[in-house]
C-alpha cells in the first residue's frame, strides 16, 4: 500500500463512544505545509512577543532561584550542619534529589536517542522539549552532590588531576563512576541538544528581523546553509551522537543504582536495583515532559504539533514503566521478606511498611503502583487535564521511593543503639524548591528563545519532504496509478 | 538597466518548490556532466544529495568519530588503569601485595 492511501485511511477516524482513536490522528495536524511549520514555531521566538503569562511565570521561578541562592550561600559560610542529615542518615535530601533530578533527565536522552533509533516519528516533535529538560535536570541534579561534599570549592578534586600530593580518585568506587557517567552524560546530550538545533537556529537567524537578533543567531548557528553535502554529514553525525547517548539511558541511572547497591546497607545491598533504577528514571522522566508539554502546548497553541498521539503515546511508555517499577516493588519486597531469609533485611522492609516512616510508603505505592493503573483506559490517557495530575501524583511518587531507599534504610541498620531519625530542616526544602524553581526558570527561558520543536525533523514527517520515486513512497507510476 | 561590463558566466542558479523537483533537476545537471554544484534544502533529502554526487564515502564525519572515540577510550582506561594501579595502588583486599605491579588488582 503506498503512504497516500495509508494517509486516507489514517484521516477516517472511527468515533466510537464520543472519543477518536488516538493512533488514528496524525502526528501534524491536517493543512500544514513547510512553510506554516516554520511560521508557526519561529515566530514564538521571533514575533509574537513575550506573552504576560510568561513573565509571571518566571517571577515565580526566579523568586525560588533567590531562595536557593540564600539556601546554599549559608550552606558554604555555615557547613551542611544546617542540613537535617547526620549521622546515622548521612545521605538524606540531598541524594534523594540528586537521583530524582538525574532520573528525570532520563526521558529526553530515550527520547531523543532511543526513540530516534527506533524510528519512532511521533518523537520529532517533544524531543527538542525533552533534550532542554534533560539538562536542566542534570544541571539541578549536579548542584546537590557538589554542595553535599560541604567544601564544593575542591569539587574539582572529584576528578583525576595529577597534583602534587599525588592522591587520585578511589577508581574502584561506584562514586567515581558516578562522577564520569553524570559529567558524560551531561556533556554529550548537550551537544546532541545544540546539534539538534543548529539548522532552526539558521532559519531563526534568516527570519530574525532585528540586527542584533541576526547576530546571535547567526552566531550559534555556527554558519549553517541547509547545503545537502552540509545535510549528509549532520545526518551522520546526529546518527553517530544518538547511537553514543543510547547506553547512557542504560548506564547512567545504573550507575547511580550502584553507588546504594555496592553499599553493605540492608535496602541498598540489592542486584535489582540497576534495571529498576531505569525503569523509574524513565518513569518520572515521561511524566515530567506530560507535566511540561500538556500545558505549554496550550499555551503557545502547538496542538497542531504536539497531537493527542503523542500525549496517548507517551502515556502508554509511562504505564509500562510504571508496572515495571511496580514488579520491582514486589519483588523487593518479595527478596526481603520471602526469599532472603536475613533478618536484617526482613526488619528493613517491615520497618519500611510499618516502621516510623510508614506513610510515605503507603502513599508512595499509592502513587506509583496504584496511579499509572488509571493509564490502561484511553479515556483517561486522553484527558489532558486528568492526565496532568496523574504525571504530578507520579513524580511526588518517584521521589519517595528515592526517599524511601535513601534515608529510610540509613535511619535503621545492623545496630539499634546507632538507630536514628531523619527529619529535614528548613535549608533542605528551601534548596530543594529553589532547584525546582531554577529548573523551571530555565525552561521557560528556553521555550521564549529557541526553537522548542524542531523545524527541520517536523517537516520530515509531511509525505511531501521525500521525492517521488523514493523507496518508502513507491515508484512514480505506482503512486499515480494508486491514486 | 545598463550593463558596464560583461562578465562570463559564473554559475546558475534556480529555485524549486519541491522535494521531488530539485531531486530531477540535480539529477538531470549530473548526467549532464556538471559536477560543481550545491543544492539547498530546509530538511535533509538523501536523494539530492546523492544526485549531486555527494556519496556516503566522502564523509568524513565516522571516521573521525571513530577516531575521537578510540583516543578517548584509551585515554580513559590509561588513566584509570594508572592512577589506580601505578601511581597511587589502592588496594582494597588483604593480602600481599607489591605496589607498582598490582594493576586491575
Amino acid at each position: 500500500m503506498s503512504a497516500f492511501q495509508e494517509t486516507e485511511l489514517r484521516q477516517a477516524p472511527p468515533v466510537t463512544k464520543g472519543y477518536i482513536d488516538p493512533s488514528f490522528v496524525p502526528m501534524i495536524a491536517p493543512g500544514h505545509t513547510f512553510n506554516t511549520i516554520t511560521e508557526k514555531i519561529s515566530n514564538i521566538v521571533l514575533e509574537n512577543g513575550t506573552p504576560n503569562w510568561w513573565f509571571g511565570a518566571l517571577l515565580v521561578g526566579a523568586s525560588f532561584v533567590v531562595v536557593l541562592v540564600f539556601a546554599l550561600t549559608v550552606l558554604v559560610f555555615k557547613g551542611i550542619g544546617i542540613w537535617g542529615n547526620n549521622q546515622p542518615t548521612a545521605w538524606a535530601w540531598a541524594i534523594t534529589n540528586f537521583v530524582w533530578w538525574i532520573g528525570i533527565g532520563h526521558a529526553g536522552t530515550l527520547i531523543s536517542a532511543i526513540l530516534f533509533l527506533l524510528k519512532q516519528e511521533w518523537r520529532n516533535s517533544i524531543n527538542r522539549f525533552s533534550e532542554a529538560m534533560t539538562i536542566f535536570a542534570v544541571m539541578c541534579a549536579g548542584m546537590f552532590p557538589i554542595f553535599h561534599t560541604g567544601r564544593p570549592w575542591l569539587a574539582y578534586w572529584l576528578f583525576p588531576l595529577p597534583n602534587t600530593m599525588g592522591v587520585w580518585p578511589q577508581f574502584k568506587s561506584p562514586l567515581v563512576w558516578d562522577v564520569f557517567a553524570v559529567s558524560t552524560y551531561f556533556t554529550l546530550s548537550l551537544v546532541y541538544w545544540y546539534l539538534g538545533m543548529v539548522p532552526d537556529f539558521g532559519t531563526l537567524r534568516d527570519r530574525a528581523r532585528k540586527p542584533i537578533l541576526q547576530k546571535i543567531y547567526g552566531f550559534v548557528a555556527l554558519g549553517w546553509r541547509g547545503s545537502s553535502r552540509h545535510w549528509s554529514r549532520y545526518e551522520t553525525a546526529y546518527l553517530l551522537l544518538a547511537g553514543l547517548c543510547t547506553p547512557l539511558v542504560l548506564s547512567v541511572h545504573s550507575v547511580v543504582s550502584m553507588d546504594f547497591a555496592v553499599g553493605i546497607v540492608p535496602g541498598w545491598h540489592s542486584t535489582i536495583f540497576p534495571p529498576y533504577f531505569v525503569a523509574g528514571a524513565v518513569y518520572s522522566g515521561f511524566a515530567l515532559v506530560l507535566t511540561l508539554v500538556i500545558p505549554a502546548r496550550r499555551l503557545f497553541g502547538l496542538k497542531d504539533f504536539i497531537t493527542q498521539r503523542h500525549i496517548d503515546n507517551m502515556g502508554k511508555v509511562m504505564l509500562a514503566m510504571g508496572l515495571v517499577v511496580g514488579y520491582s516493588y514486589c519483588f523487593e519486597a518479595f527478596f526481603a521478606l520471602a526469599y532472603a531469609g536475613d533478618k536484617y533485611e526482613h526488619f528493613m522492609m517491615m520497618n519500611r511498611m510499618f516502621g516510623p516512616y510508614a506513610t510515605f510508603y503507603w502513599i508512595l505505592i499509592l502513587c506509583n503502583v496504584i496511579t499509572p493503573q488509571f493509564l490502561w483506559w484511553r479515556k483517561i490517557r486522553n484527558n489532558t487535564i486528568i492526565l496532568f495530575i496523574l504525571t504530578i501524583v507520579i513524580n511526588i511518587g518517584m521521589w519517595l521511593e528515592r526517599f524511601e531507599i535513601i534515608a529510610v534504610s540509613l535511619t535503621r541498620d545492623y545496630l539499634p543503639s546507632s538507630w536514628g531519625y531523619f527529619k529535614p530542616t528548613i535549608f533542605d526544602m528551601m534548596t530543594f524548591a529553589g532547584t525546582l524553581g531554577f529548573f523551571f526558570s530555565m525552561m521557560l527561558l528556553f521555550m521564549r528563545g529557541m526553537p522548542m520543536i524542531p523545524m527541520y525533523e517536523l517537516k520530515m514527517i509531511l509525505p511531501a519532504s521525500r521525492p517521488i520515486g523514493h523507496p518508502e513512497q513507491g515508484s512514480f507510476e505506482e503512486e499515480v496509478m494508486s491514486a | 538597466m545598463k550593463q558596464k561590463k560583461k562578465y562570463p558566466i559564473y554559475g546558475v542558479m534556480a529555485e524549486f518548490d519541491s522535494a521531488t523537483a530539485i531531486m530531477v533537476a540535480a539529477q538531470k545537471a549530473h548526467d549532464a556532466g556538471y559536477r560543481v554544484m550545491e543544492a539547498y534544502t530546509p530538511f535533509p533529502i538523501e536523494e539530492v544529495t546523492e544526485a549531486i554526487g555527494f556519496h556516503r564515502k566522502d564523509n568524513k564525519v565516522a571516521l573521525a568519530c571513530l577516531i575521537g572515540g578510540l583516543l578517548g577510550g584509551t585515554g580513559g582506561y590509561t588513566l584509570a588503569s594508572c592512577a589506580a594501579g601505578v601511581w597511587f595502588p589502592s588496594i582494597l583486599r588483604a593480602g600481599p601485595s607489591s605496589p607498582g605491579r598490582c594493576l586491575f588488582r
